[in-house]
This record gives C-alpha cells, structure tokens and sequence, in this order.
C-alpha cells in the first residue's frame, strides 16, 4: 500500500481547522463568543452539542428545557452536513491524519470494505451505549472528558486564559497514544472510538455531498484498483455505494481526488430521496 | 445495515464490558480530600458533576479569573470543572464587578451555576494561619480587615491582630489575594459553603 | 466650598499656570462610594485646575479592585468626564522605578509615568479611620500611586515608615481633604459615615493629616466612639521626622471659615 502523501486538499482542511482553532482562542478574548466545541454563547443565543446535551440528560434525569431549541439547531446542522465537521473542523482529527502519514509503515496491507464489516466500526455502538447508559444508571459523567474537539478547545482557552496546562492535555496524549498503537485502519480513534464521532455518524441521515460511483466507469472489478477505499480515512466500502456506510463521510474528498479513472462524482443529496 | 444475531449479542456483550470499566473508572477514589471550592451560584455537588459540560465558559467570563479547571487530583468525577483559587483572582460577587451580576452564574448554559441573590451565597470560610499573619509577628497589618467587603466579618482586637468570624464570612477570597504575607497566612476552604 | 479653602491658603495660581499636567489623586480603595471622596469634591479640584490653566488627569491606582470599575462605581469617571479632565488608570501604565534617597525603610519605590512626569500633585482623600495606621488621609493616599504590588511589600517591611518614605519622593503639592461626611469608629471600609461639613486644603501634607486627624478624633469623642490620640499616630510622626512636612500643632497655622 502506498504511503499516504498530503495532498491540495488536505492542506486546505488544515487550513480550515486552523481557522476554527484561531476563531475559538481569539473570540473568547475579545468578547464576541465563549465557550467551545461542547457548549458556547454569543450572549444572546447558545449552541450546545446534543451528545452532551444528551448526558446532561440522562445523568441528571431532568430535561433542561432552555437548551432543547440550541441542542436542536446544532442535531440539525449534523443532520444535514453529517461528519464534514470531523473532516474539516476537528483538529484532533486532522492532527491524526498528519500523525499517521507520519508513521503509516509499507508493510500496512491495504484494507478497507471487507473489514467495515468486522468489528471495528460496529463497536464503537456499543462504546456510546456504554458512555450513555453510565450516565443514566451511575449518573457517571465523566465521559465528556472524551470528546476530543472539546478536549482540545478546553487546553487552548486554559492556556490562554490562565496560562495553565490541565489534565486535558493528558487526555489529549492519550487520545493520540491510543490512536498509534492501534491498528493502522485509516483514523482509527475517529473510526473506531470516538463517542462523538460515533453519535455524529448516527445522527447524519441527509448527509449532504457524499462520494457516489459510477458503476460503468468503475475498474475495481476489472483490475482490482480500491483505491477510493484505501485512501478513505473513515474506511468506507466507497464502491458499494451502501446507504448505511456512507453516513461515515466526512467528505474530505481523497476518494474524488484519488480515483485513477475519475469514477467518482461527489452528489449533493443522494439522489433515492429524489424519487 | 444488517446484522446478525450472533454480532448483536456480541455487541452487548462489548458494551457490558465497556461499561463495566467505566463503571471501575467512576469508582477510583478522588486523591485529594477535601471538596472543591465551587464559584457562586454552584449546585449542589452531587449535581453539579453531572450538569457541567465542561465548556470553559465560566472561565473565561470571570473578570478577575478567579475560575480553574480541576484536574485528576479533584476526582476523575470533576476532571475539567470549574473551581475557584482565590490565590490567582479574588471573586468579586460580593463587591465589585460581579456584585450586580454574578458572571459565571449568568453565562452558564447548564445552570450548573445558578443566579442567585449574593446575600445566599457562601462560596468557602476563610482560616488564618496566626504562624504566618504578619499582624501576628508585629507589623502593621490588617489589610484582610481592610479589603473584607463584609460588615464584621473581620474584627480587629486592641492589639491590631485580625479575628475571623467564619458564620459572616461569604468566602469571596478577598483577604486570601490581597493577603500580603510571604507564604500568604490565609486559605479559603469549601467548609460551611452554601450551594443554590 | 473647595475653592475658598484652596484661596485662604494662596490660591491655586501659585500651583497651576497655563500648560501644567496637573494630577487629581482621589483615594478610590475599592467600589465603595463611602472610601472614595466625594465625586463633586473631585469635580471642584479639577475645575479649580483647569480655570488656572492647567491639563488636568484624574489618576489612580485602586489597592483593592480593579481600577477602572473602582472609578466609574464610586462616580468619579463621569464628573472627571463633564469637567473635561482625562481619566487614567494607572495600573494600565508600565512601571518606573524611583530612587528614594532620604528613605528609612524603602531604597527604592515603583510608580508611573504619569505621576512621576506631572508638574501638580494634587492629593484628594476623604477623612478616614483605619484599622492598622489609625487615620488614612493624605499621606497614606499616595500608596495610590504605586502598584499593588507595593501595597504588599509596605506592609511587610514597616508600613508607617514606607508611607513616609514613599512621601518623601512623591508628596502632594496640594492636598484637598474631604472631610464633608468622614468614616469614623474603623476604616477604610466599613466605618460610619458622620457629616463633618468641612474641607481643608494645605500644602503640607503632614500638617494637614496632623490638624485633620485631630478633628476627627474630636468628633469621635463627641459622638462618643472610642477614639485615638492624633499626636500619636505613627505614619504621621514618620513622615515628620523625615522632613516631609511639619506635625508640630504650635508651628501649623489654622485659617478656619464658616459658610453657611
């Protein structure tokens, strides 16, 4: 398998990301909006993440009613954008992708859609289960510790503002220790781990542009080519064009950009909807 | 998405087994003993865990930043919540910029940290180190006295040494910032904290 | 009131004449209104000032909260702002450090640029009780210059001593008192408030702390709260002693007037 190489594309992700990173120091310090990836202000309005939203929930047994229009708006932009924020906002997850491009080995046999399947992916269900019903039977909230963007945020506007290192950056190591040591399946903790990347990939049925191929055009059943599957981080059977798995995308586009005979075209809606 | 019987049950299975290390993770006592210091307007502690996002906002809107984060020696149950140092920043709901508002309270999006009327709120009691207090080793100083926003919470005697009374005190951490001995001779201590 | 207290001792023209950066020092510990002078006393100083020419700057440096909130609280900010004198919060300024040559305690003491480049000093406390240096009037205001940082160290060297160093390097030209309501029994917080209707202006600094000390310990005894001997207040003494001013009531010359 080929060394994953940086591309155009995953330059101007970085760039994105860091965008995101300079808004979230910067605005707190200026007044303009607080807070980070788990809940934030503008003063007048917040936004909260419904996952957190969720274990608030749960772990207190009350339903908090001033957050039900924030934890919405914020469902449904996930609704209809899906993961995109994982492929172009979440720095933990573009960190990773640098991070194995770094240290991916040749001897890395190519994988991809026979082992979606298998169980990495199907895991990570019952590890939110796991992290949800802790916090209804054990009122246990510590898992908001594991939401990487969050985890992130929180060490930057710490540093900013106290000039201090917390225990998030521990989590932070851990998080990218846990990632290298296991197997090499594209971005493993995103895949495989990740309770909000999980609840995310749940909640993103409208999913807007996904990778679609055209069959005619394909040459993987010819001459065995996948390399849309090996390049995809968040290991879809791109080829398949299967419904479920495709909730996985994050659209970073390495499919698209990758494909030797340009059999893929990124669609907008899925185009079943449209019957 | 198909699955079959077999993957189910190991999936629950997985899950089991993912809650029961959470389950082991929760039960990890806290190294540190006492409680935390909480800003005003907290919940109950039993709560409080619970309903804190972890966002960060209270630390940044606290204008003397007087807000910290703990960490894993407060409890891996309160990792990332908000706790108060009066060492690095007084706070001010008592007198000062907070005194008509408390910020944090306003801003939390959990009500984790409630408004509340300051004359509710008891954040700690402050204790006096006598061994430290330069009043005590004969120099001129009362500037807890001096800085205390409550009325007779501070008395001083007829030899100018500072007497607490823990029942007035609000636990705002005045004295504790402004206490100018090197060590300081005052600690502020969650004892006697009255939570919304 | 301010400017017939300001006339019976010269008159401000022979501090302020036209192009002078003259600073109005108010005692503004805190957010309480009862630690600070009154706003208008401010107001009159200022415009007393500014008639004589000089570009007035209200400056400070709050010991016990945060300086600019401290200002607008007590309604400073606003009267600085109608008579047209600028507002400057010190501590927003970078330090300088002064040499303080005839000091007993202090070699050296920090302040700022704006206090230590004006032509006027003018030193504008209310009359105050305090609970370790007795009174806080005058001298002990100029610890108002400084960075709370000094604050910290006076009190652990010899505070009486470094308020009189401190004076001897950064004294009041002019000292306005407002004693119109003066804290009695404690201070600087948590006093009672007690109308003494006066306003007293000197160019001594220990002179005026000494004669308003007593007044107020007059008032005390009348009021029947226990009171304090002003002959022996030791910040007062100090500052005597190094000559920054007199203490001595026989040589201090009292021109007193009632308007009603």
């Amino acid at each position: 398998m080929e060394k994953t190489k940086i591309g155009k594309i995953e330059a101007i992700r970085a760039v994105t990301a860091s965008l995101a990173v300079l808004f979230f120091t910067a605005a707190p310090v200026l007044g303009l909006m607080y807070g980070t990836t788990c809940a934030l202000t503008f003063g007048s309005f917040t936004l909260i993440s419904p996952l957190e939203l969720v274990l608030v929930s749960l772990s207190t047994k009350t339903m908090l009613v001033s957050l039900i229009v924030p934890g919405l708006v914020v469902a449904l932009i996930i609704v209809f954008f899906g993961r995109f924020f994982c492929g172009w906002i979440c720095p933990v997850g573009i960190l990773l992708e640098y991070s194995h491009a770094i240290t991916e080995r040749k001897s890395m046999k190519g994988v991809g859609s026979l082992d979606w399947i298998g169980w990495k992916n199907r895991e990570r269900y019952a590890i939110l289960l796991a992290v949800l019903a802790a916090g209804l039977m054990f009122d246990f909230a510590a898992p908001y510790l594991f939401s990487p963007p969050g985890v992130f945020y929180r060490t930057i506007l710490y540093f900013t503002f106290q000039g201090a290192i917390g225990a998030d950056l521990t989590v932070l190591l851990l998080i990218f220790t846990l990632d290298l040591f296991a197997v090499h399946y594209g971005r493993t903790w995103c895949n495989t781990l990740c309770p909000l990347g999980t609840f995310i990939s749940t909640l993103s049925i409208i999913n807007l542009v996904r990778p679609k191929v055209d069959q005619e055009k394909c040459i993987d059943f010819d001459l065995n080519c996948l390399n849309c599957e090996r390049t995809c981080p968040m290991r879809i059977p791109i080829t398949r064009n299967d419904k479920w798995a495709i909730m996985e995308c994050n659209k970073c586009l390495k499919c698209w950009a990758n494909c030797p005979v340009k059999a893929i075209k990124m669609e907008v809606f899925d185009q079943r909807f449209s019957k | 998405m198909r699955i079959t019987r077999r993957q189910f049950i190991k999936l629950l299975a997985e899950g089991a087994a993912a809650l029961s290390a959470l389950k082991l993770v929760s039960l990890i006592p806290s190294p540190s003993p006492t409680a935390i210091l909480r800003p005003p307007g907290a919940v109950k502690e039993e709560y409080f865990n619970r309903l804190c996002v972890r966002c960060g906002i209270c630390l940044e809107v606290c204008p003397t930043k007087a807000i910290l984060l703990s960490d894993f020696n407060d409890g891996i149950e309160a990792v990332d919540t908000p706790k108060i140092d009066p060492t690095v920043g007084p706070c001010e709901f008592f007198r000062g910029r907070c005194e008509e508002v408390m910020r944090c309270s306003k801003f939390c999006p959990t009500e984790a940290l409630q408004l509340a009327d300051k004359e509710k709120v008891k954040i700690g009691t402050v204790e006096l180190n006598p061994d430290k207090c330069l009043a005590y080793i004969g120099k001129e100083c009362v500037v807890c006295d001096e800085m205390c926003p409550v009325p007779e919470a501070i008395t001083i005697t007829s030899d100018l040494l500072p007497i607490f009374h823990d029942e007035k005190c609000v636990g705002c951490g005045l004295c504790v910032y402004y206490c100018p001995a090197e060590p300081k001779a005052l600690t502020l201590r969650p004892d006697g904290a009255k939570r919304a | 009131m301010v400017r017939k207290a300001v006339d019976a001792i010269g008159g401000i023209r022979q501090l302020v004449s036209e192009g002078k950066t003259v600073v109005v020092k108010p005692s503004v510990l805190t957010s309480d209104p009862n630690c600070a002078p009154d706003p208008r006393v401010i107001a009159a100083v200022a415009k007393l000032a500014k008639e004589a020419g000089g570009k007035v700057i209200v400056a400070e440096s709050s010991g016990g909260g945060d300086t600019a909130y401290c200002l607008s609280k007590v309604g400073i900010t606003s009267v600085a702002e109608e008579v047209g004198a600028e507002v400057r919060v010190l501590p927003s300024e970078d330090e300088v450090l002064l040499e303080v040559p005839n000091g007993q305690k202090l070699q050296s003491v920090k302040t700022y640029p704006t206090i230590s480049k004006c032509d006027v000093l003018i030193s504008v406390p209310r009359l105050k009780r305090h609970s370790s240096t007795t009174v806080t009037i005058s001298l002990k205001n100029m610890m108002g210059t400084t960075p709370q940082s000094e604050m910290g160290r006076f009190h652990r060297t010899d505070l009486s001593q470094c308020i009189a160093d401190l004076n001897t390097v950064l004294k009041p030209d002019l000292t306005v008192v407002d004693a119109t309501v003066a804290m009695a029994r404690t201070g600087p917080t948590g006093g009672d408030m007690i109308e003494m209707n006066t306003i007293m202006a000197s160019k001594d600094p220990v002179a005026i702390d000494r004669v308003a000390a007593k007044r107020l310990q007059e008032l005390e005894q009348q009021m029947g709260i226990p009171s304090f001997d002003a002959a022996n207040v030791k910040h007062i003494n100090a500052a005597a002693a190094v000559k920054v001013g007199t203490n001595e009531i026989k040589k201090i010359v009292i021109i007193e007037e009632d308007i009603l």
